[in-house]
């Protein structure tokens, strides 16, 4: 019952999103954010919509899966969009109610708002959660951080704390199966109850999880060490990143898109 | 005799004063280079200790293991801090749990961790990761996530694992334990091949006779010592002290003794093998009905 939990949710492809370097990928992502948060007008707004869309045409993910990653934050949105509506001042008067004036500029830039999350939410899943391996994106992180290492900040230990955590999600998740197994065996009662009660239920299955967790990474460490672990110092990779033509390309349609929205700034009114 | 490892006065206690119970003691004995050893011996025999002892995952409380790299080209010992990198390259070890071995969620990421923690060119680690692969039968798996294996498979990507720092000897503690009978037989022939086509020493740990009865030299373990050690035919004829540590011989060993004890006194006491035994029993059929 626990088998269907998919993690980062990454969808295993062969595209053009899939094939760029992870490291890249990061920075494209942090580029991404500054994009929609520099389009300021419908005009730079819509360019940058126009980049969400050519990458989640680019990424060949399927149109349902990103629209079912926006329901979580479908509150949020709502959210933010009937605040903006209700409480933006403004010159020109849509409708009154009451106490309550509704304002052209409120609603304008509820819009623009939730548009730009949208973009957002799309963008940042399809360049890195959907089409990054999660082991890819732990590697580019202890990559990206490394100069970080000269200062003494622990950025192999973290990158390798991250992949062995990624690496025994299935094994504890299989484990926990197992455990509740042999608890409803022995007459355990996790599903009724008042909501005391059920967390109480859950001590038994979590007391054996967390012994057998400290007798694998006690095994596991001297695995480990029987294979000449020794931390990150001297230690070399199988897989070396090498950023590609396709690299520079993508890096030059941000570029690209980011000089276009900052021009059309200057142009028209800021309204977000 | 070419050796590999020596234990003189070996003695370990899990307490750290030392006045405690002792899990070995004061055992000494020699491995020579390309054989293959196994060590049976019940629960709390201290036979995995032992093991543990051989590969410098466990220093001795007093006493010495001497390991004679090749590698190194020089007789290291484990208790120095300093030889202990050289001693864990030389003397590989696998463990019990396949799960519990594996550190990466990729198949040949995972065989690649050792050669990655000695420093090897990124070109010649994809070399020795395909080889090693190709060793264990499952170069086709090398992308394939570790954890849809199945326990025989995981066991083998951690033997891979462990040719892949090209060890002169290999320990297996236990490695056949959790495995189902089709996993078990496919580590087994591994292990052989290991041996026959590679030369590499291999030291099994083991509680089930049959694998035992594939070595050529067996040691039983008893209460921290040694207190059997030959052959396999010789020390599986000791069935009564066998059995007094809690031990069981071969299957064809014990229907053996058993047709012995029926008055079939032609019968060879020291038969391991289930094929040798038919044969055996064929014949003497074949001569009784003549």
């Amino acid at each position: 019952m626990l088998n269907d939990i998919t993690l980062g949710q990454f969808f295993p492809g062969n595209s053009l999103l899939h094939k760029l370097d992870p490291r890249a990928k990061i920075i494209f992502t942090i580029l991404y954010i500054v994009i929609i948060f520099s389009a300021k007008n419908p005009f730079s707004l819509a360019v940058a919509a126009i980049l969400a869309v050519s990458l989640t045409a680019l990424s060949r993910i399927n149109i349902k899966t990103i629209l079912k990653s926006m329901k979580p934050i479908l509150f949020i949105m709502v959210f933010t969009a009937v605040m903006n509506i209700f409480w933006t001042p403004g010159e020109n008067v849509l409708f009154s109610f009451g106490k309550i004036t509704v304002y052209y500029e409120g609603v304008r830039f509820a819009v623009m708002m939730v548009i730009r999350l949208v973009l957002l939410i799309t963008g940042t899943f399809v360049i890195l959660t959907y089409t990054t391996s999660p082991v890819a994106l732990t590697d580019a992180i202890e990559r990206l951080t490394s100069p970080l290492s000269k200062i003494g900040v622990p950025t192999h230990e973290f990158a390798m704390m991250m992949s062995i955590a990624l690496r025994f999600i299935p094994t504890l998740i299989d484990e926990t199966d197992k455990i509740i197994c042999a608890q409803k065996a022995r007459g355990a009662d996790f599903e009724t109850g008042s909501l005391l009660k059920r967390a109480k239920a859950l001590i038994p299955i979590l007391i054996p999880l967390f012994i057998s967790s400290f007798r694998r990474a006690d095994e596991l460490a001297s695995a480990m060490e029987c294979r000449l672990y020794h931390g990150g110092n001297g230690r070399t990779r199988m897989k070396v990143l090498k950023l590609s033509a396709r690299d520079y390309m993508t890096s030059l349609a941000f570029a690209a898109t980011l000089a276009l929205i900052i021009f059309l700034n200057t142009r028209f009114e800021a309204i977000l | 005799m070419d050796y590999i490892i020596k234990a003189q006065g070996l003695t370990f206690s899990y307490d750290d004063d030392g006045n405690g119970s002792k899990t070995v003691e004061n055992l000494d004995f020699t491995i020579e280079r390309g054989s293959f050893t196994a060590i049976i011996g019940h629960n709390g025999s201290g036979k995995s200790t032992i093991a543990k002892l051989m590969c410098g995952v466990l220093e001795p409380t007093s006493g010495e293991i001497f390991i004679n790299s090749k590698g190194a080209g020089r007789t290291l010992r484990v208790s120095d801090d300093n030889d202990i990198f050289d001693v864990r390259k030389t003397v590989g070890m696998v463990f019990q749990n396949p799960d519990n071995q594996l550190v990466a969620t990729v198949v040949e990421e995972d065989v690649a961790f050792a050669p990655e923690n000695m420093g090897v060119p990124s070109n010649e680690i994809r070399q020795k990761v395909d080889d090693a692969l190709r060793a264990v039968g499952l170069y086709e798996y090398r992308l394939h996530d570790t954890h849809k294996l199945s326990g025989g498979q995981k066991q083998r990507v951690a033997i891979a694992g462990i040719l892949a720092m090209s060890p002169e000897c290999v320990i297996f503690d236990e490695s056949t334990a959790m495995l189902d009978p089709r996993g078990r037989d496919d580590v087994m022939r591994i292990i052989c091949e290991m041996r026959n086509k590679y030369g590499i020493t291999v030291i099994l740990i083991t509680h089930y006779m049959n694998e035992a009865a594939l070595a050529d030299r067996v040691m039983v373990a008893e209460a921290g010592k040694i207190i059997l050690d030959g052959t396999p035919k010789d020390v599986f004829l000791q069935k009564e002290l066998l059995k007094s540590c809690g031990l069981e011989v071969p299957q064809a060993t014990e229907l053996a003794s058993r047709l012995h004890a029926a008055g079939i006194s032609d019968i060879p006491q020291n038969v391991l093998d289930t094929e040798e035994a038919a044969q055996i029993i064929a014949a003497l059929i074949a001569k009784n009905t003549k």
